[in-house]
């Protein structure tokens, strides 16, 4: 896991990828009790195109370059199988411009801020994101008013209200 | 009944402290506790269809000095 975030901080350094945070089930693993998941959820920022267009394939073309392969939706690196996910609306970009700085091991991360993590399980609505979000808003430690903040600016108090009605 | 009730609170309270022991563990110890569920987890995965692979990741503690 060190060596695989040792190569997004390589990409990020060398500009394939502007800037990427440690979201999804790994990311909220960050804030509360581990369970099971064989995915890691990478958020990026990719760099601006020419005609604006969002793509992963300049940065799975690197990664193919350096040996690591795609497996199915993900890019198997050092062993584990990344997810990337560019930043495709205001709630992620703003999560991954407010990611928290962190330290695995020795290696410099980024992980989504807890508040942000919430607000996109609430966004995404899935059935698995529901399951998730009720334990992870009693286990993650949150600054509440942060969270208002984040959930009333995207428009997302409603389904807030019904989730932890 | 009394007791019942008793010794099921002290277990369940148990069960929450340990949750919130986890929850504030070191990243790193929680990615090796997620590595170790993938490979119980994964056999009876296969057996209902599901490919997984359980990630292959150092699980060597770093030392601060070291």
């Amino acid at each position: 896991m060190e060596r695989t975030l040792e190569v997004l901080n390589e990409l990020e350094r060398a500009g394939v990828i502007r800037r990427y945070a440690i979201g999804g089930a790994v990311g909220a693993i960050f804030y509360m009790e581990p369970f099971l998941t064989y995915d890691l959820d990478v958020f990026v920022v990719l760099p601006e195109t020419t005609g604006g267009l969002l793509t992963l394939a300049p940065l799975y073309e690197v990664l193919k370059q350096r040996g690591y392969a795609e497996e199915d939706e993900c890019v198997s690196i050092e062993g584990v199988p990344v997810q990337f996910l560019p930043a495709y609306n205001a709630l992620v970009e703003e999560a991954l411009a407010k990611a928290r700085d962190t330290l695995y091991e020795r290696t410099p991360t980024r992980v989504i801020r807890p508040e942000h993590l919430a607000a996109i399980m609430v966004q995404t609505g899935r059935d698995k994101d529901r399951q998730r979000f009720s334990t992870f808003v009693m286990e993650a430690e949150m600054d509440e008013e942060y969270l208002q903040d984040v959930v009333r600016r995207h428009g997302l108090e409603s389904r807030w209200m019904e989730w932890t009605r | 009944m009394d007791q019942i009730d008793e010794a099921i609170s002290r277990i369940l309270a148990g069960k929450e402290a340990r949750r919130r022991r986890l929850a504030v563990a070191p990243f790193p110890a929680k990615v090796r506790a997620v590595v170790r569920l993938q490979e119980l987890a994964a056999p009876i995965l296969r057996q209902r269809g599901r490919q997984v692979r359980p990630w292959e990741i150092d699980r060597t503690p770093v030392s601060r000095d070291g």
